[in-house]
């Protein structure tokens, strides 16, 4: 994606989609992460949209490219075009609708059929302010996540709840992965490309909900 | 249904339910399965959900239904006060889940919730101009035939819907009020009220009971409406069709009809502003990313709701059946079924720009002019919403067609391939005309809306504010293009914080769409913005740098079309009997793919000659390249045989001295003519003496290619 670099300084810029079911919160948390606002009446995202934020990782300035598409269906239109490029997925789901969490699997399962192995996942179980309606316990999730091999957040859109987290641990590891891909190919030129090549990204230790020091500065 | 309320070990069916006589009766009426048992209700997991079986119907609609609720809860939250209430949302909910049940095919799609409550909202504003009417002339709506008044009231489909229309401007509703005089005959009303009185009457306009103008049959009516819309009456452009994943039937393209459209605005794009398409193409923006959008719920995000209408109105007011009659002997002759017909057309040239209204503060006159352009630019910058018309626009209506018309025509009648070049060139000249044209147009369309408006009673003042900026600028069509170059100038010129910051931004993104955001810290403005608007940015910045020195700015420039044109020479051979339009967009992603290819594969060193050597071939002359040619083969075959290794360069040699000869007798003959005008007799002995030469080096040539060959 960097063939077409812009003016402004970046050293990577990541491609990440938003995936989840209908009315989880998915714009809401890309306006909360890239614009710091939330808006309580959003109307339905109809195709697709696009923000972008730059976030620090060690020395390097990471941008990320964030997707955010319709949940209600999953628009075939674009289907390929959506998950095309693209490192990281936040899942999301409503942590007050067990239905969004039920098709959280469907998701899973469009996510490895249609991007890179490497990409980097993430299971945002959002609206997690709603305390009194919870419908899926984070033991439930974490659980899930853990067998899914993919990370797990809970977050709060409206709270600005880890929204900054959820996204920063994303960029941070998909810059891990690619540095050390980097880091491979440099060793071994012949392998320029190490597609196939599953590097674990989802380690156990790694999946937490509370809030944790990455390396960005964010 | 309650868990304590159903039996669950009730053995015989006639008697289980005995006090729920509707589920009993549902159940009696294959409206729910006979095995109801309870364990199955309130499972997590339906048990039987496979395609035909009645819970799983059952639970299909009860899905839909959420989602419907979903959706609508969401709809129109600046109108929140009209589109939220409940009797509003029940009639859309109704509507939308009678439609979809009976068209399984589509089911419930996002976006088609924002395609039916504008035709709500319409039905209401008029019913609601009804009673305005009746208010006043009441004496005229008095039934006396047989007692029967149709003005009687569902109560369930009831709800007060005049008090919410007040979040609307005035005259949207329509400004009736002060004309309370006492009309005694129908004949002396106003020739508008007069048709409301009659399309109210149960005996009027339409005859017997056909009562057109009635809030009891308005849910009815916005059905009809929303499923002539759909279904597209048979016409070309159906908005069910752009929800659908698979091709129509007669596609040509075998796209599904939203991508197929989307497919066709990058072509229409590719001929009206070729620069913009091939930068949005390098930059792999494909175009369903904002035109899914615009098409799905037909510009409906694109503008206010108050707009929309207006835009809607030149939508539906265009001819939507298929215009195939005209040319019987290539039927073929382009691709895309939304070209078919003017409203097809209409709404892939995308539509006019009319949000100059939603200006709510008038400036002071001298401002004005300033602070349209401010507002021009500003409004780029922070508003989302704002239509995307802008480059796309200027191909706009029956422009699309003929185009694509005229276009194939010439390619067929002209297959040689250094024609299309020039087609290419005579193409653009006429889209810069036909360009004119549609501006022309556009000023009429505007001029029509005012109409529209004054019929309406009440043109808004910053309406009319815009209008005047338009004539300030010494032009009296109103033009977008033009518009924006003005701005453009003005952003040159003026000191104005607002401009230069908005142009300074627009000025320097010159190469990413996507790009919103530079910093580390939030961008509060420019974050979140949806790929139309970025659009909208490049298109700016396109036009600004190619046309801003021109009086019209989207005349598309000259020397792309050449290059490109070359492109597809080179890099494909092509039928030349298929649709430059197509060649056009297989051309690029090829040479966008060959440079892939050039700058990361090492292993594409195939590709890369290739491409060197069919430029080459282009760019020497014929018998240099022939040479030449026999010149690289001789050396292949030199490196596959290495026995003959000598004997070959002697070869070599022989025939470079030979072709030396050849060039010092054109050179001598060149000389000769040059130095001094030489007498034509002596010339043309000259010109002999240098053929006879030449031909004898040629024949040594061809023997020593023989002897190549042979070998």
């Amino acid at each position: 994606m960097g063939a077409y670099r812009a003016e402004d300084d970046y050293d990577y810029l990541f491609k990440v989609v938003l995936t989840g079911d209908s009315g989880v919160g998915k714009s809401n948390l890309l306006s909360r992460f890239t614009r710091n606002d939330f808006s309580n009446d959003s109307r339905a995202t109809i195709g697709v949209e696009f923000a972008t934020r730059s976030i620090q990782c060690d020395d390097k300035i990471v941008k990320a490219q964030i997707w955010d598409t319709a949940g209600q269906e999953r628009y075939r239109a674009i289907t390929s075009a959506y998950y095309r490029g693209a490192v990281g997925a936040l899942l999301v789901y409503d942590v007050t609708r067990h239905v969004t969490f039920e098709n959280v699997e469907r998701w899973l399962k469009e996510l490895r059929d249609h991007t890179d192995a490497n990409i980097v996942i993430m299971l945002v179980g959002n609206k997690a302010d709603l305390r009194h309606l919870r419908a899926i316990s984070t033991e439930d999730a974490k659980g899930f996540a853990e067998r899914e091999n993919t990370f797990f957040m809970e977050t709060s859109a409206l709270e600005a709840l880890n929204v900054e987290n959820a996204f920063t641990e994303v960029l941070t590891e998909i810059y891990r992965v690619v540095s050390k891909k980097a880091l491979e190919a440099g060793d071994d030129p012949t392998t320029a490309l190490p597609k196939g090549q599953t590097i674990n990204v989802g380690g156990r230790d790694d999946i937490s909900a509370v809030k944790k020091p990455g390396c960005c500065s964010a | 249904m309650l868990p304590s309320e159903i039996e669950p070990s009730m053995p015989e069916p006639d008697h289980r339910f005995a006090n729920l006589r509707g589920v009993r009766w549902r159940v009696n009426l294959g409206v729910l399965p006979s095995k109801l048992l309870p364990s199955m209700i309130f499972a997590k997991q339906p048990p039987n959900l496979a395609e035909d079986s009645t819970w799983g119907r059952f639970f299909r609609n009860a899905e839909l239904e959420k989602t419907l609720d979903q959706d609508l809860s969401r709809l129109y939250p600046e109108h929140w006060r009209y589109f939220q209430a409940p009797g509003c949302q029940g009639m859309l909910r109704r509507i939308l889940l009678l439609w979809c049940l009976k068209h399984p095919e589509y089911g419930y799609r996002q976006g088609m919730h924002e395609l039916l409550a504008p035709l709500l909202y319409v039905l209401h504003v008029d019913v609601e101009r009804l009673s305005e009417v009746r208010k006043t002339y009441e004496d005229h709506f008095t039934d006396k035939f047989d007692g029967l008044s149709f003005e009687e009231r569902d109560i369930t489909y009831n709800f007060d819907f005049k008090k919410l229309l007040e979040d609307f401007a005035d005259d949207e509703v329509g400004g009736i009020h002060g004309s309370s005089k006492k009309v005694v005959s129908l004949d002396e009303l106003d020739p508008e009220i007069k048709s409301i009185v009659m399309l109210s009457d149960a005996y009027g306009a339409e005859g017997e009971l056909g009562i057109v103008l009635s809030d009891k049959f308005m849910e009815h009516d916005a059905y009809c409406m929303f499923d002539a819309l759909m279904s597209g009456s048979n016409g070309c452009v159906s908005m069910a069709g752009f929800f659908a994943y698979s091709p129509a039937s007669g596609s040509h393209t075998g796209l599904p009809p939203v991508l197929e459209a989307c497919t066709a605005f990058y072509n229409l794009l590719s001929f009206v502003d070729s620069s913009l398409h091939s930068h949005l193409v390098e930059l792999g923006v494909e175009p369903q990313y904002f035109g899914l959008r615009w098409l799905r719920v037909l510009f409906g995000r694109e503008f206010l709701l108050q707009d929309l209408l207006v835009v809607w109105d030149e939508i539906f007011s265009a001819d939507n059946t298929a215009r195939r009659d005209e040319d019987d002997n290539s039927t073929t002759s382009h691709s895309f079924m939304i070209f078919d017909s003017p409203r097809g057309a209409l709404i892939s040239g995308c539509s006019y720009a009319e949000e100059e209204k939603q200006n709510p503060s008038a400036p002071p006159p001298k401002k004005k002019a300033s602070w349209f352009k401010v507002k021009r630019l500003f409004r780029a910058e922070s508003e989302p919403t704002h239509s995307a018309k802008t480059e796309s626009k200027a191909g706009l209506a029956s422009v699309a067609r003929n185009l694509l018309e005229d276009f194939n025509k010439q390619v067929v009648s002209e297959p040689e391939e250094a024609n299309i070049v020039e087609a290419v060139n005579n193409e653009d000249s006429s889209v810069a005309n036909r360009v004119d044209v549609v501006n022309n147009e556009d000023s009429e369309e505007a001029n029509r809306e005012e109409v529209v408006n004054n019929e309406d009673g009440s043109v808004q003042e910053t309406e009319e504010a815009s209008r005047e900026d338009v004539l300030d600028n010494e032009d009296g069509s109103v033009q977008e293009t033009e518009e924006r170059n003005v701005d453009f100038a003005s952003a040159g010129e003026e000191s104005i914080a607002t401009v230069e910051e908005t142009s300074s931004d627009v000025f320097s993104d010159p190469n990413s769409p996507l790009r919103h955001s530079n910093s580390i810290e939030n961008d509060s403005d420019s974050s979140t913005r949806s790929i139309l608007f970025a659009n909208e940015k490049v298109e700016d910045q396109e036009t600004s740098a190619v046309d801003s020195p021109l009086p019209v700015s989207s005349q598309p420039s000259i020397e792309f079309p050449l290059v490109q044109s070359n492109d597809e020479e080179n890099t494909t051979d092509l039928d030349k009997s298929v649709a430059v339009s197509k060649e056009r967009n297989k051309a690029f992603p090829g040479k966008f793919q060959w440079f892939w290819k050039f700058g990361r594969n090492l292993t594409g060193e195939e590709t890369r000659s290739n491409g060197v050597e069919s430029s080459k071939s282009d760019l020497v002359s014929s018998s240099e390249s022939h040479s030449s040619q026999q010149a690289s083969s001789s050396s292949s075959k030199g490196e596959t045989d290495q026995n003959v290794m000598n004997t070959l360069k002697n070869l070599g040699n022989s025939m470079l001295e030979h072709i030396q000869v050849m060039e010092s007798v054109f050179q001598q003959e060149r000389g000769q003519v040059q130095a001094g005008l030489v007498e034509n007799i002596s010339k043309a002995n000259l010109v002999e003496k240098g053929q006879v030469t030449a031909t004898t080096a040629l024949k040594e040539l061809r023997k020593i290619s023989n002897l190549l060959l042979e070998m």
